[in-house]
């Protein structure tokens, strides 16, 4: 009970301190939630990107075209060396029934009974059992640069260069996160310490008549703590208000593409929340330790 | 009961404000420490009082040697003392009662064992109506005897006063020797420190004298 009184008179302290300077109190916290929902919300836009590129190589085929004029000797030769290379679906579509398949389209149909010799490339395509996009792409060079091979068709390229895009931005994303996080504690601990120094005279009231180092440093803790707090709920406001109007309304022409953003759940929500409380309260006590030892305790 | 022993103090800057004192107070006693302003009162009560620390020398209360504590061990030395200052040192944010509970917050009191000894003290001193007033809206006579009041709330053995009627008329000040003494007769060792002569006379106590930082024989 008497360890509740201490430390409840020190936290009540600490809300009124808050409470007493409303308008910087509410501009500190909503820059700390701002500065925390940038990142927070481009790693999830990412997440979105990452799983669309995930889903564009999924569907990802390899499409090796060769010469209409092939012999089928070279036609059995290429279909060979594509099983040794090729780990996964291989269908066959012989020029013939490419050429049928496009007289089904009445646009043509005129136009291929015209013909004389049929034009239309042999076509085989190739469809991985994985969705490893570089795999992929090593392959296609591979295959390209046989003789008998007209052209390769990769439409993972792009997917590819949208995965690693995806990387270098997660990266990016984490540098930010770290530097926003070195901001922060630097932004608790010169707060703290203009706390420190309007308490001067009740910090050294409080050491002669046997205030512990401890006692001294809790109400600064709790001033830090109930900020991070409220600056991550201010974060977690932020992305949940954001994702909730502004992004669900332009799901709708992005869910075609396969392009989706989650909702955001209490595990998303909660990161920047402990995020915050933690590099807080870490610069709440490198601040108060700072002074403490200023005034040698 | 406080025992010094070629205490010297330095302050940062160079200046010396204390050379070599050696004295002994016993428990229970009432004791006087005078000198010109600037003769180191302050700085012997701040290095008794485990405030400062000292250049040199050392300090022992009951035999304990201050420098062989350590920085977490030190503020419960700190609360054997009661400090009373010149200029009083009160908290003005907040108020008279709330004053006076610190010390008790501090040891860790429950809130009904610090409302009971807070009205005790101010009591004491006359204060006892006055416990939702601001600090600041208090007579100089009534900040002081606030000061006492927040001096002696956790009973302590020692108390230490630093000129306690420094700016009060005579009137004023002849009360609170009054009252240093009634706390003195409970069994309280009592220091205090002034410059001023008119306060210690027709007392009978023991005078120590500073001059310049050294003890006067
Ligand atoms: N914190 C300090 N820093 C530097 N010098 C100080 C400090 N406190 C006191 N002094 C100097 O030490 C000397 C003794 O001061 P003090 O102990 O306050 O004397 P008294 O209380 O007898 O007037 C004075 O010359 C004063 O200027
Ligand atoms: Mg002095």
């Amino acid at each position: 009970m008497n360890w509740f009184y201490s430390r409840s008179s020190a936290f009540s302290d600490s809300v009124c301190r808050l409470l007493k300077q409303p308008v910087t109190s509410i501009l500190h916290i909503l820059g700390m939630g701002i500065a925390l929902s940038i990142p927070m919300g481009c790693y999830m836009l990412l997440d979105g990107a990452d799983q669309f590129s995930r889903k564009l190589n999924n569907t990802s085929q390899l499409n090796v075209f060769i010469a209409a004029d092939s012999s089928d000797k070279t036609i059995k030769l290429a279909e060979k060396q594509l099983t040794e290379l090729f780990d996964g679906e291989i269908t066959f579509i012989d020029q013939d029934d490419g050429l049928k398949q496009l007289s089904k389209n009445s646009e043509f149909s005129e136009l291929v009974k015209n013909l004389d010799t049929n034009p239309i490339p042999h076509l085989f395509v190739l469809t991985p059992l994985d969705s490893d996009a570089k795999k992929l792409t090593d392959v296609a060079q591979t295959i390209e640069n046989w003789s008998f091979v007209e052209e390769v068709s990769f439409d993972a390229k792009w997917a590819l260069k949208l995965e690693s895009f995806v990387n270098l931005s997660k990266i990016l994303v984490m540098m930010v996160v770290l530097l926003i996080g070195l901001g922060f504690v630097a932004s608790i601990f010169t707060n703290i310490q203009l706390q420190i120094t309007i308490r001067k005279d009740e910090i050294e009231i409080a050491r002669i008549v046997g205030a512990t180092g401890r006692f001294i440093r809790r109400p600064f803790l709790y001033y830090g703590f109930i900020q991070g707090l409220l600056g991550g709920l201010c974060a977690a406001l932020i992305i949940f208000f954001s994702v909730k109007f502004g992004l669900n309304a332009i799901q709708p022409m992005l869910e075609p593409l396969g392009f989706y953003i989650r909702d955001p759940d209490l595990v998303t929500l909660s990161s920047p929340l402990l995020f915050s409380v933690a590099l807080s309260l870490l610069g709440a006590w490198l601040s108060s330790n700072n002074h403490l030892k200023k005034i040698d305790y | 009961m406080i025992e010094t022993k070629d205490l010297s103090k330095r302050y940062p800057g160079g200046h010396q404000a204390l050379k070599n004192v050696s004295l002994s107070i016993q428990e229970g006693e009432m004791v006087f420490l005078t000198g010109h302003s600037g003769a180191g009162k302050s700085t012997l009560m701040k290095l008794i009082g485990g405030i400062e620390r000292s250049t040199s020398g050392s300090v022992a209360i009951n035999g304990t040697k201050l420098s062989s504590l350590n920085r977490s061990a030190l503020p419960y030395l700190r609360r054997n003392f009661g400090f009373v200052f010149q200029d009083h040192k009160l908290l003005i944010d907040r108020s008279v009662f709330h004053n006076v509970a610190l010390p008790l917050l501090i040891s860790g009191l429950s809130k009904s064992e610090i409302t009971t000894r807070v009205r005790a003290a101010l009591d004491k001193v006359g204060l006892l109506e006055k416990g939702s007033f601001n600090p600041v809206t208090l007579s100089g006579g009534e900040q002081q005897r606030l000061c006492i009041a927040r001096a002696v709330v956790n009973k302590p053995a020692i108390l230490l006063a630093d000129e306690p009627t420094g700016n009060l008329d005579p009137g004023y000040a002849a009360d609170i020797v009054t009252m240093f003494r009634a706390f003195n007769r409970v069994g309280v060792t009592v220091v205090i420190a002034t410059h001023d002569p008119a306060m210690i006379q027709g007392l009978g106590a023991r005078i120590i004298e500073l001059k310049q930082g050294e003890l006067q024989a």
